[in-house]
C-alpha cells in the first residue's frame, strides 16, 4: 500500500510539478528504500565514492556524496546509504583512493527496503568493475559479471621456498586466473644427479596438466626455467634457459595450484626468483 | 613485509609491489618428502594409491628410465596431494554471507618476520657513479 505520507500525500498541483520534472529512466525511492552497494576488491588502500542526484518532494535535486571502504581480501563487503524519498537520477561510484586496474573492484548496487543488515533487497541498479578514472554509473551503465572483460594483468612474485623444497603457489579465494608465463630460476648443488623440473597445475585434489622441461639440468648449474603460453619449447637454446609451454587460455580458479615437482632435486638445491604473470578477475567469495 | 612460514620455511612478502595482498599456502609434501614418509612408514597411502605406486614401481624396474626421463615413480608420487604437517594457508575461507568477516583457512605454524619493512625500491644510477 503506498505511503500517503509520501508523493501521494501532496497536492495535485505539487505532484504534477513534481512529475513533470521527472525523466525517464528513474527510480522512485520510498522513504524506508536506500541504496546499497557490495563491493569485491583485491587492492589494498581503495575508498570508494558513492555519488547520487536525487529529485526530492520538495523538487529540489539534491546531491548525496558516500564512501565506503572495501576489505581488499576479494571478500563482500556491503554497506547501505540512507536516502530521502523521491527520484534517483544517477549515480555513480568511483575508486577515490587508490588506483585500481580495470577488474580489481566490482561493485553490485540495489534498491534495499531497510538499514540494517536484514534489510531486503527489490532491484537491481547494475553492476561492474569500476577505477579511479573509470566509474561505475546509473542510469545508462552495465549489468556485468565479474568475469567479464579482459581482466587484470598482473606480475607476481611468488614463495621463495626452503633449500631442496619445490614452488608451489595458490589462486586466491575469490580469483580466477588465466596463466600467461610463470619463470623461476634453479640453481642446482654440487651433488651429482639429473634434475628433470616438471610444471602441474591441479584443482586442489587432483593434478590436469603437467609439462616436464627437455633437457636434464646437472649439477653446479643456475638454469632459468620458463613456461609461457603460446609458445613451443626449443630444446638446447641456452644452456642457461629452458622453455616448456602453456595451454592458451587455461582459467585457474579459486584454490587451483602450479606447483613443480622436479625429479632428481638434491638437499641443497634452490628454486628462487619465482615470478609469474596472469590475468586476474574478481570471482568474489 | 617479508615473512618465513614455519610449516615448510618458504619466504614471501606479505603485500606484493602492486599493492595486491598475497596469500601464502604450503606446498604439498614433494616427491622426496613423500618417499622419506613411505620409507620410514609415517605415511600409509589409501589403497587405491598403493596401487598406483606399486604399478609405477614395478615398470621402472622392468623399464629403467633413461638419464633424461622422469621416472615412472616421481611421475606417479607427483599426482599425490597431501598435505604437510601445520600446513598454512592464508587464504581466506569464503564467509556465509557478505557481512561476515572473511577469516584465513589456516593459520599453521605461523610466521617469524625476516623484514618488518615493505620491499625496498629499485636502486637508481645517480650522476657521478
Amino acid at each position: 500500500m503506498p505511503s500517503q505520507t509520501g508523493f501521494l500525500g501532496l497536492s495535485d498541483e505539487q505532484r504534477a510539478r513534481i512529475a513533470a520534472l521527472v525523466p525517464a529512466p528513474s527510480c522512485y525511492l520510498r522513504v524506508d528504500d536506500n541504496i546499497r552497494v557490495t563491493s569485491y576488491n583485491a587492492l589494498a588502500s581503495v575508498i570508494l565514492s558513492v555519488r547520487y542526484r536525487l529529485l526530492d518532494l520538495d523538487g529540489n535535486i539534491v546531491a548525496g556524496v558516500e564512501a565506503q571502504t572495501p576489505n581488499t581480501d576479494r571478500s563482500a563487503k556491503s554497506a547501505i546509504f540512507p536516502t530521502p524519498e523521491g527520484w534517483l537520477l544517477g549515480l555513480e561510484i568511483f575508486a577515490s583512493s587508490a588506483a585500481p586496474l580495470v577488474s580489481q573492484t566490482y561493485v553490485v548496487v540495489e534498491v534495499v527496503r531497510g538499514l540494517a543488515s536484514s534489510a531486503i533487497a527489490l532491484q537491481s541498479l547494475g553492476s561492474g568493475t569500476l577505477t579511479a578514472k573509470q566509474p561505475f554509473s546509473w542510469p545508462f551503465g552495465p549489468f556485468a559479471g565479474s568475469l567479464e572483460g579482459g581482466g587484470a594483468l598482473r606480475s607476481i612474485s611468488g614463495t621463495t621456498p626452503a633449500a631442496g623444497a619445490e614452488i608451489s603457489e595458490t589462486v586466491p579465494t575469490g580469483a580466477r586466473w588465466e596463466l600467461l608465463s610463470f619463470s623461476t630460476l634453479l640453481t642446482t648443488a654440487i651433488a651429482a644427479a639429473n634434475r628433470l623440473p616438471m610444471l602441474l597445475l591441479d584443482d586442489g585434489v587432483n593434478v590436469y596438466f603437467r609439462d616436464p622441461l627437455v633437457t636434464a639440468e646437472t649439477a653446479s648449474l643456475a638454469t632459468t626455467n620458463v613456461w609461457a603460453a603460446g609458445i613451443a619449447p626449443r630444446a638446447g637454446l641456452n644452456s642457461n634457459v629452458q622453455e616448456g609451454m602453456l595451454p592458451v587460455g587455461l582459467k585457474l580458479g579459486s584454490g587451483h595450484r602450479l606447483r613443480t615437482s622436479t625429479s632428481g632435486i638434491q638437499g641443497a638445491d634452490q628454486y628462487s626468483a619465482v615470478q609469474y604473470l596472469v590475468r586476474e578477475w574478481i570471482e568474489g567469495a | 613485509m617479508r615473512l618465513r612460514c614455519n610449516a615448510c620455511n618458504g619466504e614471501y612478502e606479505d603485500v606484493l609491489p602492486d599493492g595486491m595482498q598475497y596469500f601464502h599456502a604450503c606446498p604439498p609434501l614433494s616427491v622426496v618428502e613423500l618417499k622419506d614418509a613411505i620409507a620410514a612408514k609415517r605415511l600409509r597411502l589409501p589403497a587405491v594409491y598403493q596401487g598406483l605406486l606399486d604399478a609405477a614401481q614395478t615398470f621402472d624396474r622392468n623399464n629403467p628410465p633413461a638419464a633424461d626421463q622422469i621416472p615412472r615413480v616421481d611421475q606417479v608420487l607427483a599426482t599425490f596431494i597431501v598435505k604437510r604437517p601445520r600446513a598454512r594457508d592464508e587464504n581466506i575461507a569464503p564467509p556465509p554471507d557478505r557481512d561476515t568477516a572473511a577469516q584465513p583457512i589456516a593459520g599453521g605454524a605461523g610466521v617469524t618476520v625476516v623484514r618488518a619493512e615493505r620491499l625496498p625500491p629499485l636502486p637508481e644510477l645517480t650522476d657521478g657513479v
